[in-house]
């Protein structure tokens, strides 16, 4: 029921908002995305969950396209998955149908509001809610509601000097119904709880467009 | 006799639960002594001791050990007694020399290597140093016992029983070194025993204790070697024999007969004479065994007939 | 006191049981090294299992930390085994060999052999927990190296790599605490009796009854749980929380030091009215 009244607020809101393509804009995100080949960066992780207390972590964050990505910690380092990879590959793959929702603003630069509301019934993605930089053609900020349950927000800083889309910093926001239950055994009386939290990633020292061999990725992935 | 007096004890008595081991016990023993502490087993003989060494409290008496009263200055007096009390037993997981090295440092006296190997030559155990206690003999242990007694020379040496379980030659030697401990360095020894003929052997002096109770004291000499003996005859023809003594002075001497044992009250220089007088009225002997009247008792209250 | 001091080390180190805690440890903790070592990474990570779905990690949690914390959370309920064998033995075992008479008749206090006695077994029980430090966390250091520590207590904590090492000798500093009051009371019973099994076995009992009413959840039990020293001497783990609860901690300390108090006392009391019989 509540998903058919967001549809219809959605539909309704584009049909009077339906002054841009939302597709193009997105194509354009992607294309201007594509200008990195790869990246290796320093990630300065600080996660703030109920469930789970850890220091700042630090990280090394490896890409190649199309999708490859891996995380390497001296000590130990931990993302979401969702802020570890966000190529917009990724975060609007597969089939989807976008609605142009209305120009807003953040932090006082334009943007436009783009829902994405999968096709594939088994994408873990439900609807996408995307703030995407009038001028730059970047991502600033990204809603999700999975299919599981819960939600979560990415928000993306930007430094103006860099000249990849690559962020300089991602605040990622989550609640999550049922993570972490019985991570602890019996012993973990707020299982129950909805789960809220953010990641904030610090990113540090891109190198953009190195040629990174697949063997970086190859290593068997540790779970 | 010494005037010095090392062990003044007044009125000891320890009541265990149900039973009095001492009772009212007094002893005095003086400087040079070698006092034998006789009585037979379980007459309070390691109570007393255990309580002189301050084992065990007393219920009630005191204890005075050179002059000093053994409760307010126990650390002093012990420091100058060595004892053995009951059979002596060491940490049998370490060796001698490190027994005697453990209980010399914890009475804060000489342990130099010399001072240990000297003391176990003084008990013949030098070849032996470095065997665990464990592997020793019981005579082995009472003689290491010895040594630790005398390894911090003191002035007063205590010894509970010291030649039991040895054979005769551990026996003499033993009595060898308390003469020459007594005689020659002038030391003070107490000695407990239940056996009279070691007492008589080494020991000036003597108290007989029996249930906790002191019942003969004196000198050893004055006990033993005057009055009035038991002699026990024992003939063929008793009827005949009693007839011819009762006819006789030896009438007044004789105390009882049963079977072919007449019993008589001798002085020690009558017992020839009793001898001769037999002979001449042609009375074969068999036997004439002279008994002193304090072996006599003593053997009473051993055998538990007293 | 210091020479007496060092004649009862010198004897419980000279006493074959002396080693069973030693050799124990010895063999366990690197047992233990040994399986995480075959088992490898994933080990370490299983907490996370149910994370596995919404997080991605990377790097490595199995370390000399992670290793030595679990060592010191499953060994910790078995030491007080090891060290009564020890603490059962220090009096009665001198009744027992007769030695008692040896060394009471010299010239020390009966306040002094028990205050020796009381402070070797303090030092054997520090040596126990220095030498599990060192085969777990030593060890552990050398085989794995270090890293940031993951705990698990009600949620995860993962500690930085250079906040561990406090963390550590804080719980071992704790561990000989809570060690000391278990061979403190073996201690009392040992001077009770004058055979050491006696002793070792009632301790042993005491502390399996009291570790029994400590996790059966019923009311009569709850009630007396916090009056009971079992509960308090796994104080140490409250070093791998963040913040430390620095109020627990010295409460627990204090309701240890106590029983170290009470149980010495008495141990004290009984041996300095004793006849020795033996």
């Amino acid at each position: 029921m509540k998903k058919i009244i967001l549809l219809i607020f959605i539909l309704a809101s584009a049909l009077f908002a339906q002054k841009q393509d939302p597709n193009k804009l997105l194509d354009r995100v992607k294309q201007k995305f594509s200008s990195v080949n790869d990246y290796e960066v320093n990630a300065h992780i600080k996660v703030d969950v109920s469930f789970l207390k850890a220091p700042e972590m630090e990280a090394k964050v490896y890409f190649k396209k199309p999708d490859k990505m891996k995380m390497d910690s001296e000590g130990f380092a931990m993302l979401p998955k969702q802020a570890f990879n966000f190529s917009p590959e990724r975060l609007f793959k597969g089939n989807y149908n976008a609605i142009y929702v209305k120009e807003d603003k953040i932090d006082g630069s334009p943007v436009h509001v783009i829902k994405i509301i999968p096709n594939d019934e088994n994408s873990e993605i439900v609807l996408s809610t995307l703030w995407i930089d009038a001028s730059k053609d970047l991502i600033r900020k990204v809603e999700s509601t999975a299919r599981k349950g819960g939600s979560f927000e990415i928000n993306f800083t930007y430094n103006g000097k860099m000249s990849y889309p690559l962020p300089s910093s991602i605040q990622f926001y989550f609640d999550l119904p049922n993570m972490g239950r019985g991570m602890n055994g019996s012993n973990q009386p707020k299982a129950k709880d909805p789960q809220r939290g953010s990641v904030s990633i610090t990113y540090s020292n891109y190198k953009v467009n190195k040629g990174l061999p697949d063997s970086i990725f190859a290593e068997k992935k540790k779970k | 006799m010494n005037s010095e007096q090392v062990i003044e004890v007044k009125g000891l008595t320890k009541q265990f639960k149900d039973v009095k081991a001492v009772n009212n016990l007094d002893l005095n023993v003086f400087k040079g002594d070698v006092f034998g502490f006789l009585g037979p087993n379980g007459a309070g003989k390691s109570t007393t001791i255990r309580m002189l060494l301050s084992l065990i409290k007393p219920t009630s008496g005191s204890i005075k050990i050179f002059g000093m009263p053994l409760e307010k200055k126990r650390r002093d007096i012990l420091r100058k007694i060595g004892a053995i009390v009951e059979k002596p037993d060491f940490y049998l997981y370490l060796s001698a020399y490190k027994n005697l090295e453990l209980l010399g440092k914890i009475s804060e006296t000489d342990t130099s290597r010399n001072r240990i190997m000297e003391m176990l030559e003084l008990v013949g155990l030098e070849k032996r140093y470095n065997s665990k206690v464990k592997t020793f003999s019981h005579g082995m242990k009472q003689r290491l016992g010895l040594a630790q007694a005398l390894l911090h020379d003191p002035d007063l040496i205590i010894l509970d029983e010291p030649t039991t379980g040895l054979d005769p030659q551990g026996m003499k030697e033993i009595r060898d070194l308390i003469l020459h401990l007594s005689r020659e360095k002038g030391k003070t020894v107490f000695l407990s025993s239940h056996i009279l003929s070691e007492v008589e052997i080494i020991a000036t002096r003597m108290i007989i204790i029996n249930k906790g109770t002191a019942r003969v004291e004196g000198t050893v000499n004055g006990l033993l070697n005057s009055g009035i003996l038991k002699v026990t005859v024992r003939v063929e023809d008793p009827a005949r024999t009693l007839s011819l003594l009762n006819a006789s002075r030896w009438a007044d001497s004789l105390e009882s007969h049963a079977n072919s044992d007449l019993f008589f009250n001798l002085k020690k220089e009558e017992i020839p004479a009793l001898n001769k007088f037999l002979v001449e009225s042609n009375v074969p002997v068999n036997a004439l065994i002279p008994m002193r009247s304090l072996e006599d008792y003593f053997l009473a209250i051993t055998e538990g007939k007293e | 006191m210091l020479s007496l001091i060092s004649i009862e080390l010198y004897k419980i180190f000279k006493k074959w049981r002396t080693y069973i805690g030693f050799i124990a440890i010895g063999l366990l903790a690197p047992l233990i090294h040994l399986s995480f070592y075959l088992a490898g990474e994933r080990s370490a990570t299983f907490a996370f299992r149910n994370l596995s779905d919404s997080f991605i990690f990377a790097g490595n949690l199995l370390n000399g930390y992670f290793i030595s914390n679990l060592i010191l959370q499953s060994l910790f309920v078995h030491i007080p085994f090891l060290v009564v064998l020890v603490g059962g033995d220090l009096l009665a075992g001198e009744a027992t060999g007769g030695t008692y008479r040896m060394l009471v008749t010299r010239p020390v206090s009966r306040f002094e052999i028990i205050t020796a006695k009381f402070i070797a077994a303090v030092i054997y029980t520090a040596l126990l927990i220095l030498w599990l430090a060192i085969m777990s966390l030593g060890l552990g250091l050398l085989i794995f190296g270090s890293g940031p520590l993951v705990a698990f207590k009600t949620k995860i904590i993962i500690f930085a790599a250079n906040d561990v090492l406090w963390r550590f000798m804080a719980a071992y500093a704790f561990a000989i605490l809570s060690m000391t009051v278990v061979i403190t009371l073996a201690f009392l019973f040992s001077s009770l009796v004058e055979n050491a099994i006696g002793p070792i076995v009632s301790t042993m009992a005491v502390i399996i009854i009291f570790f029994i009413i400590s996790v059966i959840d019923i009311d009569f039990f709850n009630t007396i749980r916090p009056y009971l020293f079992t509960n308090h001497i796994a104080g140490w783990s409250y070093f791998f929380e963040d913040p430390v609860d620095y109020s627990k901690v010295l409460k627990d300390a204090g309701v240890l030091a106590i029983h170290i108090a009470v149980f010495y006392g008495a141990a004290l009391y009984i041996f300095s009215k004793k006849d020795i019989l033996s």
